[in-house]
């Protein structure tokens, strides 16, 4: 069994609970292949770096889990051919990770944080707001670093 | 490039010691999901600063590199940032 992580971007303008749909039926297509979902985060709308299908921004979801290669095959398979979907990528994070480590971890997350899914929002203006910022921002604080 | 705005770096022969970043601060990693980090280490035109530059050690600019790469294939981090 492997960790992975799987960001997706949805359209933004598909309604909210079309986007929990979505969102419970990927977390089914893990569960049925036997993996586990350890956390799934919604990150909400954010501005797109640059455009994808025309389109500006995007609903970004994040889902971490543990599975072997089948669940990644079957959950492409379907993010491939669902059209709200704008982009997603998959990304191992561990490999061989044990089920006794990702039950504690579970665990004690569950207890900071009851609810099943949690509405993370990450600074969901960060995108926009530093590209407002970028132009100026970006060479003198990468100079900082360099000073020290 | 921002011109003007900096002082000017020491002439040759005379180079002050960069140190890395990540190999300073324990706390600060280095993750494609977190555009913020990252974006100290891309410059205005979305390119990827060069560890001469930047005083990144060769392991974390390796990390960083990958990370940038992935931030931007989720649209977090953009390829290019075309001029107007």
């Amino acid at each position: 069994m492997n960790r992975y992580d799987l960001i997706f971007i949805i359209q933004s303008d598909v309604p909210k609970d079309e986007i929990d749909e979505i969102v419970e039926r990927y977390r089914g297509i893990v569960a049925n292949l036997k993996g586990t979902v350890v956390k799934a985060e919604k990150w909400g709308v954010r501005r797109l770096a640059y455009k994808i299908e025309k389109q500006g921004r995007g609903f970004y979801v994040l889902l971490d889990f543990v599975g072997n290669t089948p669940v990644i095959r079957e959950l492409e398979r379907n993010l491939k051919f669902d059209d709200k979907v704008l982009r997603y990528q998959t990304v191992k994070r561990a490999s061989q990770v044990s089920m006794a480590d990702i039950e504690k971890e579970m665990a004690g997350a569950k207890k900071e944080k009851p609810e099943e899914i949690k509405e993370v929002v990450p600074a969901p203006e960060t995108a926009a707001a530093a590209e407002a910022a970028a132009p100026e921002e970006a060479a003198p604080s990468a100079e900082e670093g360099s000073k020290e | 490039m921002a011109q003007g705005d900096r002082p000017r770096p020491e002439r040759r022969g005379f180079h002050r010691r960069k140190v890395c970043k990540f190999c300073t601060d324990s706390n600060m990693n280095i993750e494609y999901k977190d555009p913020g980090t990252l974006r100290h280490y891309v410059s205005e035109k979305g390119k990827i600063i060069p560890r001469r530059i930047t005083g990144n050690c060769a392991r974390h600019q390796r990390e960083l590199t990958i990370a940038i790469k992935r931030a931007r294939a989720i649209a977090l981090l953009p390829f290019v940032v075309s001029e107007n």
